[in-house]
């Protein structure tokens, strides 16, 4: 029975359509002698993680029946997917989806009713807490995973239209702290490379990033570039032994929280032996420490480093003193250094300060403008650089990423928006105070007998904080009782606690937006229409603005075509933003159409190729007018950092204090989470394919074998995991690939007693308030000896009933 | 695909029909597969203290097999938690594997014509592309023994090393159809033609 590759596509896809058309795929001998005709391919993005994989999806009797990669694409060269982008399509048909709006009624039950209704009862509720309790009552809340469109239209809406900047999203949860970095140490949010870097890179320095399970695409570059270029090198600093560290020269493990030693003992090293370049220092690189107003000298920065002997960092990280030696060698004396980072640098208590001192290290060793050379951070949503990030979508910024605080640029939005003429607040402008981030945003949201909390109502969008705040269970009462409406796909736990659902349309169902990590903004058309009475969210917004006497600010609200929609939001949006350093001016609404690869910002006019690396003459087209965007840039000046009247990169003093939470005699293991491969942020959707699911259909806990022996855990045992805050009840895996006192738990769980979420720490970073997820102190008891586990678990409309989660 | 094999796999679907069933092994510990009939004595006590039900009762007739211990790892493999062996009473699985890592129920193999990973890797190397290709990786991530008893060459291509235990986890989470693309090979099944997946090999000159 040789199976070629081709008769291997077309059962691959035979039973893909099985699966789709609701057929039992167990007598699959049948399924495999046919073979699926698509109707047409429509272009599109991955809507998982924030690579941003370039696809096509398979259409047929206006269903989707199949994915595949698109082989011209920027960031899935060739057109490689991973497993869960392969199969995402399949959740569009599920049982599961969400088709009808749902009101919660007197006795907690989530009913069905109109669309009219729902919107009625909105309108009724936000326009009641405007009027009582000030127009900062009611929030917004949204994800990195809505369309570009979406998130501005809301943005908008909010900050112009109702005059509060009480508008958050999940970004705030995964982001925040790279944010704060760049925007700190280089001036300007959002990196100066592309992935096109890996390619050209002679050391990748990855640090705080599963890269093979959390972008297994960009792993696969990774991984490609060393093989065909042995003398690559490739450091690995993280707690965690895996496959990532398995590609690396050198791992460098360390105790979660004290990687900042680290990367001061490395910035020592690098200047010890010379190996700084002094020239790149001198024109390029300002010292400064607190919040970058006051200049230091190159002496003071390396008195400061003193302390950070590589014998200091042993003591401090477990990371070795010669590794750290190692891998200073290694970052300094290659032509390119490309740094990529993820959620363990910015989950972090100090997540801004770990992202200043990867910066230092750029600074000092001039590692940016070459080819090959970035200091990158990686993003875990699909567009929350250009959704959230860039609209400015969270409390503190407007678009542009620029702050809420900025006089100037406060005034321009204001008159772009027309906010004077069309806002419903007396006011008649932006407020220039920033709103409530995450964190706080729940901790203030309540019913309206308590008086302690502020926040009155809230609409969440495509995102799910019921699972996903740390210490969870101190939010969930205030969502429950606090007006809440849920606009989503499928049941979630945040569902539970609404007051109102609201059925949502799947990306490949209305189109959109998306921009990746790498500044790369890409257009999704529409493929097919959305199940039952679901809408898409821009349609929700632009309802909500009419009913709220906001249609003239919201341009598109009397639209009903959603291509149409996207494309006025779109042109809007490229217009606020066209003289900044983010400008989409040249990327608009036909030329993305068209588009199968994208336009990556700076794009200021339509012949610009997009940009690939920013803040160098000739690449960069900031360059060519720089008076357009407000910046005044030395004729003479190769590479120059325009964000800053200097044009130098920030090199800041950080020391490494020990914010997060802290071992004890009575929690003594540091846990950690994180994702893995098959599944994706709260298993909504990637719980929902079979072949994801079956991979890993529930949590772990990833215990060290020696600390297993000590505590005399067999594998497969059930232990409860305790910090102060909650517990879980997880199966145990024993390893040999974590450091000894540090547990590893995923985070996509959906059942109650397996919700990581429980556990984590709510300490936020002072900067950014980004919780810090990655160090939360436990203990670890055993309950029983093995159990079966059911398989995955997913919240059931029926669920959405009950009060409790189970 | 042949006739036969339609067939086979078309009867491979029928909960109550095991005779086809590949990917089917003893429970940890058991011995050679002789000896193994003459001690079972269909006691059931494996099968119920399994904490996961992954060891099922056999219903072939041939060979009185009927009531033997099974695991299915295309259903759902060992967990290793090794509490079967310690309750057998006649030996039939032996008293003193007790550790996971000392288990050796098979081996798993890759069957590198249909493995995603191998295909993408070929594509890769050939310098072509489709858009049909996807970085996997299940088998690896799933092992209880990663690193040690499955590694990727190339940060890709599995490949399994003596230190497997055979419990099977890869091959129920591979997401290839029909057939799965990492197979176990059980140890001590006297009569190869009744070990499912052997039989195979065997008919394609393999082994």
């Amino acid at each position: 029975m040789e199976m070629s590759r081709r008769n291997f596509i077309k059962s691959t896809l035979a039973a893909s359509a099985a699966v789709a058309a609701g057929i039992s795929t167990s007598s699959n001998a049948v399924a495999q002698s046919q073979e699926v005709v698509i109707e047409r391919w429509v272009k599109g993005v991955c809507r998982l993680c924030g690579t941003g994989c370039s696809v096509y999806v398979g259409v047929k009797g206006g269903r989707l029946v199949a994915m595949k990669g698109n082989v011209e694409s920027m960031t899935n060269t060739r057109g490689y997917l991973c497993v869960k982008g392969m199969n995402i399509w399949k959740v569009a048909h599920h049982p599961d989806r969400l088709t009808r709006p749902l009101i919660r009624d007197g006795k907690g039950v989530l009913r069905p009713a109109s669309w009219d209704q729902a919107l009625t009862l909105i309108e009724k509720k936000f326009k009641q807490f405007h009027k009582k309790y000030g127009y900062d009552s009611v929030a917004y809340y949204g994800s990195g995973q809505c369309t570009t469109e979406e998130s501005y239209t809301f943005n908008k809406l909010w900050k112009g239209g109702f005059g509060s900047n009480m508008v958050d999203g999940n970004p705030r949860l995964c982001m925040a702290s790279a944010v704060a970095g760049y925007m700190s140490s280089l001036g300007s949010d959002e990196p100066a490379g592309a992935y096109a870097d890996i390619e050209k890179s002679e050391t990748i320095f990855l640090v705080g990033s599963n890269l093979s399970e959390a972008h297994p695409i960009l792993f696969r570059r990774v991984a490609r570039h060393k093989k065909d270029n042995p003398n690559v090198k490739i450091i690995v600093c993280e707690p965690r032994k895996t496959l990532t560290s398995a590609v690396a020269d050198l791992w460098m493990p360390s105790l979660p929280g004290t990687d900042l030693a680290i990367f001061n003992g490395m910035a020592r090293e690098i200047i010890k032996n010379n190996w700084h370049d002094k020239n790149y220092v001198k024109t390029l690189g300002r010292v400064t420490i607190g919040d970058g107003s006051k200049e230091l000298s190159w002496a003071d920065y390396v008195k400061h480093l003193e302390k950070y002997t590589p014998q200091y960092v042993e003591r401090k990280t477990g990371c070795p003193a010669a590794d750290v030696k190692a891998a200073a060698k290694m970052f300094a004396k290659s032509k390119a250094t490309l740094s990529m980072w993820c959620m363990g640098l910015n989950q972090r208590a100090n997540g801004v300060w770990a992202n200043n001192l990867i910066h230092n290290l750029h600074v000092i060793t001039g590692n940016y403008g070459k080819p090959g050379a970035d200091a990158f951070s990686l993003t875990g949503q699909p567009n929350a650089c250009g959704g959230v990030r860039e609209t400015g979508s969270l409390a503190h910024l407007l678009p542009g990423a620029r702050p809420v605080a900025n006089k100037k640029w406060r005034e321009f939005v204001e008159g772009y928006w027309g906010v004077a003429k069309y806002s419903i607040n007396p006011s008649k402008a932006i407020n220039p105070k920033p709103g409530m981030h995450a964190v706080k945003l729940f901790s203030s949201l309540g019913g309206e007998k308590d008086k302690t909390k502020p926040v009155k109502a809230v609409i969440m969008s495509t995102t799910n904080p019921a699972q996903t705040l740390p210490n969870v269970n101190k939010f969930i009462g205030g969502m429950q009782d606090a007006f809440t409406v849920v606009i989503d796909i499928f049941p979630t736990r945040t569902a539970q606690c609404a007051s109102v659902v609201l059925p949502a349309a799947f990306l490949y169902e209305k189109g959109g937006v998306f921009g990746c990590s790498e500044r790369r903004s890409f257009l999704t058309d529409k493929a097919v229409n959305a199940p039952g009475e679901a809408k898409a969210d821009i349609w929700i917004a632009s309802q909500i603005a009419k009913r709220m006497g906001l249609t003239k600010l919201i341009g598109w609200a009397n639209e009903t075509n959603i291509d149409r929609m996207n494309e006025l939001a779109w042109t809007d949006y490229i217009g606020c933003t066209a003289n900044t350093e983010k400008t989409l001016k040249g990327a608009t609404y036909s030329r993305l159409k068209k588009s199968t690869v994208g336009v990556q910002w700076p794009c200021p006019d339509e012949k610009n190729p997009g940009t690939y690396k920013r803040y160098v003459r000739g690449m960069d087209p900031i360059f060519d007018n720089p008076k357009r965007y407000g910046y005044t840039i030395p004729a003479g000046a190769k590479e120059f950092f325009y964000a800053r009247p200097h044009g130098k990169a920030n090199i800041f003093l950080r020391d490494d204090p020990d914010n997060s939470e802290q071992t004890s005699p009575a929690y003594p293991f540091i846990m950690t989470t994180g994702r893995v491969l098959e599944q994706w942020h709260t298993g909504s959707m990637t719980m929902r394919i079979p072949e994801t699911a079956a991979a890993h259909p529930h949590s772990f806990v990833e215990i060290n074998e020696k600390d297993a022996n000590r505590l005399k855990i067999k594998n497969g045992d059930i232990v409860k995991v305790e910090s102060v805050r909650g517990y879980n009840i997880l199966p145990v895996k024993i390893v040999n690939n974590t450091l000894e006192g540090v547990i590893f738990v995923p985070m996509h769980d959906q059942k109650a007693d397996r919700m990581v979420n429980f556990i984590c720490s709510d300490i936020v970073d002072p900067k950014s308030a980004e919780p810090d997820y990655k160090v939360s102190a436990v203990k670890i008891t055993k309950v029983s000896g093995p159990k079966k586990i059911d398989g995955r678990y997913l919240v059931s409309r029926q669920e959405m009933n009950k009060k409790t989660f189970s | 695909m042949s006739f036969i094999d339609k067939i086979k796999l078309f009867l491979n679907s029928f909960d109550e029909n095991e005779f086809f069933k590949i990917n089917r092994m003893r429970p940890p510990g058991a011995v050679e597969e002789k000896l193994f009939m003459e001690l079972c004595v269909r006691c059931s006590k494996c099968i119920e203290i399994c904490p996961y039900r992954v060891i099922k009762r056999s219903n072939l007739t041939k060979n009185f097999e009927v009531g033997t211990p099974y695991i299915y790892a295309e259903e759902k493999g060992c967990r290793l938690c090794m509490n079967c062996t310690t309750v057998c009473p006649t030996g039939a699985l032996d008293k003193d594997v007790t550790y996971f890592r000392d288990t050796r129920i098979g081996v798993a193999k890759v069957d590198d014509t249909i493995c995603l990973n191998h295909l993408l890797y070929n594509q890769e190397e050939a310098g072509i592309a489709d858009g049909t290709m996807a970085v996997c990786n299940q088998c690896f991530n799933s092992c209880p023994l990663k690193f040690d008893a499955i590694y990727l060459e190339d940060m890709i291509l599995p490949r399994i090393t003596d230190k497997c235990t055979g419990c099977g986890i890869c091959t129920e989470s591979c997401p290839t159809t029909p057939k799965k693309a990492i197979n176990i090979l059980p140890n001590g099944m006297a009569d190869r033609d009744e070990a499912g997946y052997i039989q195979s090999l065997k008919r394609k000159g393999l082994r």
